[in-house]
């Protein structure tokens, strides 16, 4: 048990939570030029309610960013309609600096679903994390490896579960399906951890699920995992292949990063993506996000903000809008 | 249905502690009447809901057609089965209207104040993001409790200004819950 | 010996204690304010609490478990608003008991039973929780699906006037559960291009409107300047030896209902309280007492809700699965400090398991204390002048209900259903089945589509929970109605119309 090695985590999330406090009561002191930005509290929007990985991640991320810029940061959560309540409530804020929100994987997947989302009402300012998906069965399941489930899932159509309708894991679920012609069929839970028990319990035939949600079940023997959607094996689960070495190569992954409305201005923008690439680096948040089972990958302002059109365009293949 | 009144008034009585209380208010209070066309209008009220429903369930647009247990299903089952029971319950309203004797009758200033009320939280719900909470909150209680018959400067400011502070404390700077 | 000694021992650290003190602090406060649930203060102190040793964060937080769980039930039973959901059916018996100026009878029963069925459901955590843990992984979605069924039949027990509005009402719940993306293809339901609509409604706004504030807006309505109300803080506290008795079956059944049904994931102190409530109406002797200030009722909905915390516990810790969603939070920041629920937490470290029961159990018999010590003050707030309580009273149920998502939709939600809520108050529409048809109506109608798609419908019947689930709740469904067309024939003269017995019910 290594209990106790990582309670420093984030004792700046804890610091910054003090600071916070106080300066949030006397923070109304004009909107500066962009001159000495920052020289308000910038308020970071959040598309899931407390208690989340994502809620988590950008609590971790203010924590470090608050000495970086020397102002408060508040996390403000919004949660709702899949993340599109807090996307567009984004998109329609001043372009100033002084409102910026988490971004995860469904901005690139929204649009495809009949939700007013758009990636080009932002700008893009870093990745911060990467959930890589893993696909797992039941400890008692007849399938070994990644290429006898495919080759079963030929024969007949294998159930698949996934942590809800429109959902990351979802779409992971059906690019396999779509990438290696196996017939398989999602099934929706009501959240990550649903999905995983009805894995466990042998209900569905497979599962589809972060890494951070089955590393505790795939040590336990819970449930057995054939693959992992990314480039790399995960520190977290060594003796899972990626997909790549089991000769499919896909990747999926639920990432998140820092937006803003779009139109910054150059010097804020620049502020902005310098302190998020310093913050996102930094060992705190690095041991936060590694100790919650997602990898801490950083990408760069432009890097993020072309791979956020790639995926955009790919899951709209995949979820069938062309 | 007088059942329903006995056992409500018995245990009062029974109780000991509080015998003038629990019993003065028994004939002070008339019971709200038995009205059919209010019975027929509610009757009417869940028809029209629950045919909306059965009528929109059957045009919910689909991505993709399967057939079967789709996602129009359930609500059209709700619908036809709601729109069945709806139609018994509008014969039973105007066969025989339900007795209301479980209810107090209400009054005109009753009607009056819940008018108020209402309209008095939707101008606060208006106002809160256009001005702010600390501004907004004083002025709603303020006028909630004039209305609701609280007289007096200690009452109209003092009561305002320290429920607004608690709620501050508590939510925006104990648990850090922007307001 | 030893694990007990070493579990034991972190509790003596005088900053753990504070950390409890804490804890209990917040979960009594946000659990009084309707709207601001468990989970929530929970997922906001997990915030603070990462930075804090282990031992010391599972204190907090749990202890804001517990003591949300008897907050809760304050305003449920003095202003017939639900704390948070897990107290819904506390209103059913509790504001009742306080209109016939016995709240403080209600709040002391409460306390009690709360605590006990705390504690029951910690001896099974303790006792058992590894086999026991077992069960949930039985619950599929064939079971799940029969389980909501069988919840879903509480419906006609708690129409306590018209079988008929009651289920019309619940109708109308399970319908409105049905705005937003459908749970299985993602396609949008009545959602009418209202991008707020893609979640649903609100179902902590709904609840609040239609109890709290349509109860409020019913007491503008009828107030006469002359007439005393009979709810104040006059009236006796503590049980006779008779109640004691009385409501000694209801919290057996409670308890085993309570920790069967928080060990099954995704269904909580809500449904429990309900399913508790039903069943302890069925088995009584006075049942048509229930709904009308029943000991016996707010003692089977209280007993059962709380007990779920135990069943959860067990379910969070032995498979690493949530077993409700404050559950979701803690297991977030386990995994934080390094520690990974799961089967492997009981063999690799029993110390810990020993600890938290003990946090639990120690939470529990603390807030028992403090609830029974600031009793006294709660009621006396009913004594306050209207203007005071009903400005109060709406001023918090509109900030609680803008905290849970900080968006003023919410609150318009809120409003709208109290105006909802008044118009079916005054037309003999109960909100009960309204809400448990919120409540359970995704659960049903996700679960059984589940089922379809992985086993087709064989697997409902084919499976034994699932099977004898059902057939219980085809039983739950036929007996009251028989029972109540029977007596009303009995009570009514031969010539009478049976489509109008079956339509009034009693």
């Amino acid at each position: 048990m290594t209990r106790r090695s990582t309670r420093s985590v984030s004792t700046g999330a804890a610091l910054a939570a003090t600071a916070l406090t106080i300066s949030a009561c006397s923070g109304a002191d004009a909107t500066g030029g962009e001159a000495d930005y920052p020289s308000d509290d910038i308020t970071l929007i959040v598309q899931a309610a407390a208690g989340g990985g994502s809620d988590l991640t950008s609590r971790a991320l203010a924590g470090e960013l608050e000495p970086i810029l020397d102002t408060s940061i508040v996390v403000e959560n919004r949660p709702g309609a899949s993340g599109s309540t807090a996307m567009q409530y984004v998109a329609d804020q001043e372009p100033d600096g002084y409102t910026i929100g988490f971004v995860p994987v469904e901005i690139a997947m929204l649009g495809h679903q009949n939700f007013d989302v758009d990636p080009a009402d932002y700008d893009f300012l870093g990745q911060i994390m990467l959930a890589p998906g893993v696909l797992v069965v039941p400890a008692d399941s007849p399938y070994q490896t990644l290429a006898d489930f495919i080759e079963g899932a030929n024969a007949e159509p294998l159930s698949v579960a996934n942590s809800g309708a429109g959902s990351i894991w979802e779409a992971a679920a059906l690019g396999l399906a779509d990438a290696t012609g196996a017939q398989v069929t999602p099934v929706p839970f009501d959240g990550g951890a649903p999905a995983l028990a009805a894995a466990m319990g042998g209900q569905v035939d497979a599962a589809v699920a972060g890494s951070g949600e089955v590393s505790g079940a795939v040590a336990e023997g819970q449930v057995r995992a054939l693959a992992i959607f990314h480039d790399e094996r995960h520190p977290d689960l060594p003796d899972v292949p990626t997909a790549a070495e089991e000769g499919y190569d896909l990747e999926f992954g639920g990432w998140g990063g820092i937006y803003a409305p779009k139109g910054l201005p150059d010097d804020v923008r620049s502020t902005l993506e310098s302190a998020i690439e310093e913050a996102a680096t930094s060992d705190g948040f690095v041991e936060t996000v590694s100790s919650s089972g997602a990898l801490p990958v950083y990408k760069t302002a432009e890097e993020f903000a072309d791979f956020v059109s790639t995926e955009y365009d790919r899951f709209g293949t995949i979820l069938g809008n062309g | 249905m007088n059942e329903a009144r006995h056992s409500q008034a018995t245990p009062s009585r029974t109780d000991g502690v509080a015998p003038a209380l629990g019993s003065s208010d028994e004939a002070a209070v008339p019971a709200a009447p038995t009205s059919r066309p209010l019975e027929i209008t509610s009757a009417l009220g869940a028809l029209v809901f629950l045919g909306a429903l059965a009528f929109l369930a059957r045009r919910i647009e689909l991505r993709a057609e399967t057939g079967g247990v789709d996602p129009r299903w359930w609500p059209e089952l709700l619908g036809t089965v709601g729109l069945v029971l709806a139609v018994a319950l509008l014969v039973v309203s105007v066969v025989r209207p339900a007795s209301r004797d479980d209810l107090e009758a209400s009054t005109r200033a009753g009607f009056v104040r819940v008018g108020i009320t209402v309209a008095l939280t939707a101008a606060y719900l208006v106002a809160w993001p256009l001005v702010g909470f600390l501004a907004a909150t004083p002025v709603f209680l303020l006028a909630l409790t004039a209305v609701f018959g609280g007289r007096g400067w200690q009452v109209l400011l003092g009561f305002p200004a320290l429920t607004t502070g608690f709620i501050y404390l508590l939510f925006h700077t104990l648990l850090e819950v922007p307001l | 010996m030893n694990v007990l000694v070493d579990g034991l021992a972190p509790l003596l650290d005088p900053t753990v204690l504070v950390c409890l003190l804490a804890g209990l602090l917040v979960g009594t406060l946000v659990g009084a304010f309707p709207g601001v649930t468990g989970s929530m203060a929970v997922a906001l102190a997990a915030g603070f609490t990462l930075t804090l040793e282990p031992v010391q964060g599972l204190a907090v937080l749990l202890t804001i478990y517990v003591g949300a769980n008897y907050g809760d039930r304050i305003p449920s039973i003095l202003v017939n608003t639900p704390g948070t959901p897990a107290a819904i059916a506390t209103t059913l018996d509790g504001y009742p008991l306080a209109k016939q100026g016995k709240a403080g009878l209600a709040l002391v029963a409460s306390s009690f039973v709360t605590t006990g069925g705390i504690l029951v459901s910690m001896a099974v955590f303790l006792l058992a929780a590894r086999p026991i843990a077992q069960l949930a992984l039985n619950f599929g979605p064939a079971e799940m699906f029969a389980l909501v069924v069988f919840g879903l039949t509480v419906m006609i027990s708690i129409s306590s006037r018209s079988i008929l509005k009651g289920v019309i009402a619940g109708i109308g719940g399970l319908a409105i559960a049905t705005v937003g993306r459908d749970p299985v293809t993602g396609d949008e339901r009545f959602v009418f291009g209202v991008n707020d609509l893609n979640s649903g409604l609100p179902f902590i706004a709904v609840i609040i409107g239609l109890f709290g504030i349509a109860e409020l807006f019913d007491q503008l309505l009828v107030h006469r300047a002359h007439v005393l109300r009979p709810i104040s803080s006059l009236g006796r506290w503590w049980p006779t030896r008779g109640e004691l008795a009385q409501m000694r079956k209801p919290f057996a059944l409670g308890s085993v209902i309570g920790t069967v049904v928080g060990i099954v994931p995704a269904a909580g102190g809500d449904i429990a309280g309900l399913i508790g409530w039903d069943r302890a109406k069925r088995m009584s002797k006075e049942p048509e007492k229930f709904g009308k200030g029943s000991l016996e009722g707010l003692a089977a909905a209280d007993t059962s809700s709380s007990a779920t915390l135990g069943g959860s516990l067990t379910t969070t810790m032995a498979l690493g699965i949530p077993g409700d969603s404050v559950m979701a939070v803690m297991i977030g920041s386990m995994v934080i400090w390094g520690l990974q629920p799961g089967p492997s937490l009981f063999s690799n470290d029993p110390e810990l398991v020993v600890t938290i029961a003990a946090i639990m159990i120690v939470a529990t018999v603390l807030s028992l204390g403090i609830s029974l010590v600031r009793m006294r003050g709660m009621v006396r707030l009913l004594d306050l002048p209207h203007h005071f309580l009903w400005a109060g009273i709406l001023i918090f149920c509109v900030v609680g209900t803008y905290t849970t998502t900080n968006s003023m939709y919410t609150v318009w939600v809120m409003l709208g259903s109290g105006v909802l809520g008044l118009a079916m108050k005054r037309t003999g529409f109960p909100a009960g089945p309204v809400v448990l048809g919120l409540l359970l109506g995704p659960l049903a109608e996700a679960n059984l589509r589940r089922t379809l798609l992985i086993d087709g419908p064989t697997a409902l019947v084919t499976q034994p929970i699932s099977a004898v689930l059902l057939v219980l709740a085809l039983v739950g469904l036929a007996t009251p109605i028989v029972a109540r067309v029977r007596a009303s024939r009995r009570a009514e003269a031969p010539s009478e119309r049976p489509r109008a017995a079956a339509g009034r019910s009693r």
